[in-house]
């Protein structure tokens, strides 16, 4: 027998095996592969490809970067290699996006002026193009969906949250949110609302829903879930509290399935990444974080730019640390590190 | 206390006395003995060849539940060490045959290990060509689809 006689759910199996940065070139091999990644189906049922594509790419402030080897492969001494920044196809110039937001296999671009949206693929490579109504500097955007009560996993309905703020005639911070649906290509207003705290990072989508983290004067610093289902903001606890507004806080996803965070305490100068409990149904009546990994290390020791993204391999305990730092000579500037227990801290970048 | 045996047959006819534990790894075998005890296994779909491929596998994962601590002499280490060394001295019509059989009698374990070894094969070829080589696959493509696919593959922005 040979590998084309095989069935398409044992080829699916194959091919989700194979490791990204290989995916692109079995497109141009064969015609039924290319058809196997064409259909959503496959992509959706093989959660691997699109962590794969997730772990890959690492955000910046206006770059992405390219990481190679499998962050998730252990017993082996390098896991984590740098191959550089990602170009377009001709190499012309480096790509700049303001933006990321990974949901499951797609991904949300939008570039530095914000006046340019895209819902890429990058497994089927199907993109879609979105016009946002009005755009500024301080719009956030992130992707999600809305859960269905029904375990079938035929196609979620995505959703773009955009969520902005601006000063009104009596001085007031007022926060307003519109949602665009991407079935029927419409942006609707949502909300908009007195905001009374200040929002930290982007918005980290997990399970249909975005996370991010912000602050306010009562309780310091919090995690803000934007429940894409009941379409409005949620408050939740983290495992740390603060009220120091130069602390440097970050989100990731770890899996798919984890929701982590760095959080670096500006008085101590110490480091600490935590990551919850798988996300389970019923997380409104208990949100904790439960079991969590604390990888502690000295910020101020090593000179350390804040924190712009970071990833985690939580079975070898290293984490890749995406910061970048503002000089005269060069701009910002973007660095990355390996970072784990022990004080270990690798400049890769 | 004697094993109890059980009686594989494969597509050519040939029988294979297999102690029950080990046969026992194959979900769907694990079922048939259940609702047809005391009955030869017809395999008709699986040649003697692969049918003494799978129960090798199966012999050397079987872990033993007679409440002795040592009876698993393998450590996982050793194991995972044996698997490459199996899937590796397979042809690669072979190892399509048992990764067929695995799926067939829903062994997740080696289905997993034949589809990784197919998965590394392609990730070794440098390029489209050769992996076409190596698989004996014929390109369907004109230049100009490839050109096509490629673009796709480009970033958005």
């Amino acid at each position: 027998m040979m590998i084309s006689d095989l069935p398409d759910d044992l080829k699916a199996e194959v091919l989700s095996r194979v490791p990204a940065k290989s995916l692109s070139r079995l497109k141009t091999t064969y015609k039924r592969w290319y058809a196997l990644f064409k259909d959503p189906r496959f992509v959706e049922k093989n959660k691997k490809l699109s962590e794969a594509v997730r772990e890959s790419m690492l955000l910046s402030i206006d770059m992405v970067y390219a990481i190679a080897g499998d962050l998730h492969s252990s017993g082996c001494d390098k896991p984590i290699k740098l191959t550089g920044k990602i170009r377009d196809l001709k190499g012309s110039k480096d790509l700049e996006f303001s933006l990321i937001c990974h949901c499951d296999s797609l991904m949300l671009c939008s570039n530095e002026g914000n006046n340019r949206l895209v819902v890429w693929n990058p497994c089927t490579g199907q993109r879609t193009k979105i016009k946002p109504r009005t755009c500024g500097s301080n719009d956030r955007y992130s992707l999600g969906y809305i859960r269905s009560s029904s375990s079938c996993s035929c196609g979620h309905s995505y959703k773009i949250l955009r969520y902005w703020h601006y000063q009104n005639d009596q001085k007031v911070l007022v926060g307003e949110c519109e949602i665009y649906e991407l079935s029927s290509g419409s942006w609707r207003v949502l909300d908009s609302f007195i905001r009374d705290y200040s929002v930290y990072c982007n918005g980290m989508s997990l399970k249909g829903d975005t996370y991010f983290v912000a602050r306010d004067k009562e309780t310091g610093f919090f995690l803000m879930k934007f429940d894409f289902t009941a379409k409005r903001f949620v408050r939740l606890p983290l495992p740390f509290q603060s009220f120091d507004r130069e602390d440097n806080v970050a989100l990731s996803v770890v899996k798919d399935e984890k929701l982590s965070m760095l959080h670096i305490d500006d008085m101590s100068g110490v480091i600490r990444i935590w990551v919850r409990n798988k996300i389970d149904d019923d997380e409104a009546k208990d949100f904790s974080w439960r079991s969590y990994l604390i990888l502690e290390m000295d910020f101020d020791k090593f000179q350390l730019p804040s924190v712009e993204s970071f990833f985690l391999d939580e079975e070898n305990k290293v984490a890749v640390y995406c910061g970048s730092k503002y000089t005269d000579d060069d701009g910002d500037r973007t660095s990355i590190y390996i970072v784990g227990e022990d004080d270990m801290c690798e400049q890769v970048y | 206390m004697s094993k109890k045996m059980i009686v594989l047959k494969s597509s050519e006819g040939v029988s294979f006395v297999v102690e029950e534990a080990v046969a026992r790894q194959s979900k769907i075998i694990s079922f048939l003995v259940e609702e047809f005890p005391d009955r030869e296994l017809p395999l008709t779909n699986m040649t003697s060849e692969i049918l003494r491929k799978t129960i090798e596998y199966c012999k050397k994962h079987v872990v033993e539940d007679d409440g002795g601590g040592d009876s698993s002499s393998s450590s996982s280490g050793d194991l995972k060490e044996w698997d490459v060394k199996f899937v590796a001295e397979i042809d690669q019509p072979r190892l399509m045959d048992l990764l067929m059989a695995a799926n067939y009698l829903d062994i997740p374990s080696l289905l997993d290990v034949t589809c990784q070894k197919v998965a590394d094969t392609i990730a070794a070829c440098n390029d489209e060509k050769e992996i076409r080589a190596t698989f004996n696959i014929e390109n369907d493509f004109t230049e100009e689809e490839v050109e096509a696919i490629r673009m796709e593959n480009q970033y958005p922005i």
